[in-house]
């Protein structure tokens, strides 16, 4: 006796079933490697946006861009590079898109005060971390890229559509306010 | 640029440990990836169904070419739409207009002309105004 092939209907046969449970697997390997690199992800869209509410945001949206293509980026030794990567540019365009371009406001020379109603912290790392939050987007962009993110001056420059100097400029400033605060505090 | 006491700083940036993330962010990042694992799986079926579905398209397709003639549900249509005193009555309406705009003159001009240069008018209006607007916001912001 032949077995006819089923008829193809529409419907869940066993196959888009098993499809299912697959998917079902692979949802549960993601929340492992969010688990994993959910603290980078938030703090390098944390540290550049300095605000932790729109560094959810965009630490989310990293993390949707990352399971659209997760087969490939589990196949890859470069993840931590690539979430790395696109948690900046899309903290940057953040940044460009919901605040005045910081660029305009680089020349003016910025005092940074931590307001006083914020929690007093004796941890120094904690007190760091505040300072970096506080400081202006102009210093605390490039000084961010330039110390977490390890990139070059040249590479600053390229990604903010500024000139090297405004660079260089930038990051002195901000680490001058970093040493002020840190040296008051000691 | 020199910097006095970099050594140090450099060393605090560098020792600084990774922010933490909150909480609720790990369930709300999974709650909109198990949204989209669903959706992809869905898309996935209709994929693997679709030259069923285009055939089933292309079969309902025929079969309407065959029963439309037959049955001619647009001239049921046609003909309910004619005897609609609706319709009559928007018929006399349209006329009045037509009456109305032809006939009626303002400064020599019949009244449908006149509103017709007034529309036009105002709608070249607005395109300079608007396009005058952002011509200027551009200068501005250069």
């Amino acid at each position: 006796m032949v077995n006819a092939a089923p008829f193809p209907l529409i419907g869940i046969d066993d196959q888009d079933a098993s499809g299912l449970d697959a998917r079902m697997a692979e949802v549960q390997e993601f929340e492992t490697f969010v688990r994993n690199y959910q603290n980078m992800v938030f703090s390098v869209a944390a540290r550049i946006v300095g605000n932790p509410i729109d560094a959810q945001d965009i630490a989310q949206e990293v993390f949707i861009k990352a399971y659209a293509r997760f087969d490939e980026l589990n196949a890859s030794g470069t993840v931590g590079g690539w979430l790395k990567t696109v948690a900046t540019n899309l903290a940057i365009n953040h940044l460009n898109r919901y605040r005045a371009r910081w660029r305009f406001f680089s020349e003016e020379e910025t005092e940074v005060e931590i307001p006083i109603s914020d929690p007093p912290t004796d941890d120094r790392r904690e007190l760091l971390e505040l300072a970096i939050q506080k400081l202006p987007d102009a210093q605390r962009v490039p000084l961010v890229l330039f110390h977490f993110q390890d990139l070059s001056y040249e590479e600053i420059a390229d990604k903010l559509g500024i000139s090297l100097a405004k660079v260089k400029t930038d990051i002195h400033r901000g680490r001058g306010s970093l040493r002020k605060i840190l040296v008051k505090t000691s | 640029m020199k910097e006095p006491n970099e050594d140090w700083l450099d060393q605090e940036l560098k020792a600084l440990p990774d922010l933490e993330a909150p909480p609720e962010f790990l369930p709300k990042v999974m709650r909109s990836v198990q949204r989209r694992s669903v959706q992809r799986w869905l898309l996935s079926i209709f994929r693997q169904h679709l030259p069923f579905i285009k055939n089933s398209c292309l079969g309902f397709a025929l079969a309407m070419m065959v029963l439309v003639p037959l049955f001619n549900p647009g001239g049921a249509v046609v003909d309910f739409l004619v005897r609609s005193p609706l319709i009559h009555c928007l018929e006399d309406m349209l006329d009045v207009g037509r009456t109305i705009l032809t006939s009626l003159r303002i400064f020599q001009l019949p009244l449908g002309w006149l509103i017709a240069l007034v529309a036009g008018l105002s709608y070249l209006t607005c395109i300079l105004a608007a396009s005058t607007v952002r011509q200027l916001a551009t200068a501005k912001r250069l």
